[in-house]
């Protein structure tokens, strides 16, 4: 292989490596979308729900989220609680929109699935303020993370990618 | 099963022992109290659980029976009631909070009893002859004890007043369906001619029936304020004959009630229907004055 060449094969390598770096800084960005779009529609339902008094099925339909209007579709002889946890499921799978989503997040929809559309007005309005405070400090937190782990991750991929072509070049 | 029951238990968390085997069309109520067992109630009689439910079963029991949705039925629980989806009623009992010296929010739940809605399509058949007079509907008042089925007769006179029958032909009829217990929310026929007003206070669905739909009969169920009552003599002054139900063992027990003597010292129930002996069983039926025009031993459609 001539200098060129090898030149080329380096930069190629590295380059690859940066990608990846910046691939997985991608998931944090993703993530902190999927939080924020989540907390929005939280606040929706909870809208809907306490103040114009639409009952569950039609509320989880009017959010404008995947997951509650996919549990609000499952919603017909299933308690809202499992039609949640199921959708929450199909939609964290790898190419899903929730896929960005680590366990904590995921916690907090199981909270929500565990308490939504049981009792008193009282009752949801407390689990609807927790979960979108929750969702918000969750997100927070994740823009944090993705804001330190973009420019670590891309550099940690150049930087990986260099020392694989110093080694094979 | 019939479906209608089979759909209320469908609804309810599920039962260690689970539901009997009931003969179609017979349950009439479903029972559920925290700390005790569950009871069917039905034409051929009563079914008690083995096993007691808990107030969290109870809870749940709520929850579905709401549709998950009790945020939203503060209203009807501050009224003692849960209306479902299929028009049955589901009366709802346990600890209330005051506000302000005034029934306040129902703050748990601690017992359930779940009337089931059924037509009972030609139940009102063999009383039809006397709710007519040159081919024109009476205003008809069913009185009898709770639970003797005055609301699925009434349905059934609504019917076959907007339908027509043999005696007058059919009439614009509208009903004030404050519970949605006569329409069952569209599931139960009151015929071609009939408008429905759900959900709204009797009272006021009156009121605006008779001003927005100009029909020759009105019908409510389970008269009682004084506030129905004077609609119910307003629509009589504008020529529209009432057909409506109110709690009560017999005429006598009626006229002391205070709202139902205003309507029929005012001669606005022509013909007072009185259920007695058991469920659909008449008892006897009697003329705005109180003359007795029937008070023979009926078989109740109920057998039928």
């Amino acid at each position: 292989m001539d200098a060129g060449m090898r030149l080329a094969a380096a930069l190629a390598l590295t380059a690859a490596c940066a990608g990846l770096g910046w691939s997985a800084a991608q998931r944090q960005t993703r993530r902190v979308k999927a939080l924020e779009a989540l907390r929005r529609a939280v606040s929706r339902l909870e809208e809907d729900m306490l103040e114009k008094r639409l009952p569950l099925g039609e509320a989880l339909a009017a959010s404008g989220h995947a997951l509650f209007v996919r549990a609000a579709r499952a919603g017909d002889g299933q308690p809202p609680g499992e039609a949640l946890r199921a959708a929450a499921r199909a939609l964290s799978a790898r190419g899903g929109q929730l896929d960005s989503l680590t366990p904590a997040d995921m916690a907090a929809i199981d909270r929500l699935a565990g308490g939504l559309g049981r009792g008193s007005a009282e009752r949801q309005r407390l689990l609807l303020a927790e979960t979108a405070e929750e969702l918000a400090a969750l997100s927070a937190n994740a823009e944090k993370l993705a804001a330190e782990r973009n420019r670590l991750y891309v550099s940690l991929g150049a930087l990986g990618g260099l020392a694989l072509a110093v080694m094979l070049v | 099963m019939d479906d209608e029951a089979a759909g209320v238990l469908a609804l309810l968390p599920t039962l260690r022992e689970g539901w009997p085997a009931l003969r179609p069309g017979s349950l009439r109520e479903i029972r559920l109290r925290a700390g005790a067992p569950v009871q069917l109630i039905g034409e051929d009689g009563e079914w008690l659980s083995e096993s007691a439910v808990d107030a969290a079963w109870i809870g749940r029991a709520a929850d579905a029976l709401a549709a998950h949705s009790l945020y939203a039925r503060d209203e009807e629980l501050r009224q003692g009631y849960l209306s479902l989806a299929d028009g049955s009623r589901a009366g709802v009992c346990g600890r209330l909070a005051a506000e302000r010296g005034q029934i306040g929010r129902m703050t748990a739940i601690r017992s359930l009893c779940v009337r089931l809605a059924r037509a009972r399509r030609g139940c009102a058949d063999r009383w039809m002859p006397w709710l007519y007079e040159a081919g024109r509907p009476l205003g008809v008042l069913v009185l009898s004890p709770p639970g003797l089925g005055k609301t699925t007769l009434l349905r059934d006179i609504a019917r076959q007043f907007s339908t027509g029958t043999a005696w007058g032909r059919g009439v614009c009829v509208a009903v004030a369906d404050e519970r949605r217990e006569l329409s069952g929310s569209g599931h139960l026929d009151l015929g071609p001619r009939t408008d429905v007003m759900e959900d709204c206070p009797k009272a006021g669905a009156v009121a605006m029936l008779v001003r927005a739909m100009a029909p020759d009969v009105i019908v409510t169920d389970e008269l009682g304020q004084a506030a129905e009552a004077e609609a119910l003599l307003e629509a009589a002054r504008c020529g529209v004959k009432p057909a409506a139900t109110a709690h009560a063992r017999d005429l006598d027990a009626a006229r002391g009630r205070r709202t139902l003597s205003r309507l029929l010292s005012a001669g606005l129930f022509e013909r007072i229907i009185v259920l007695s002996g058991g469920v659909g069983r008449v008892g006897g039926i009697y003329d705005g004055r109180g003359k007795q025009l029937y008070g023979g031993e009926d078989e109740p459609w109920t057998q039928a």
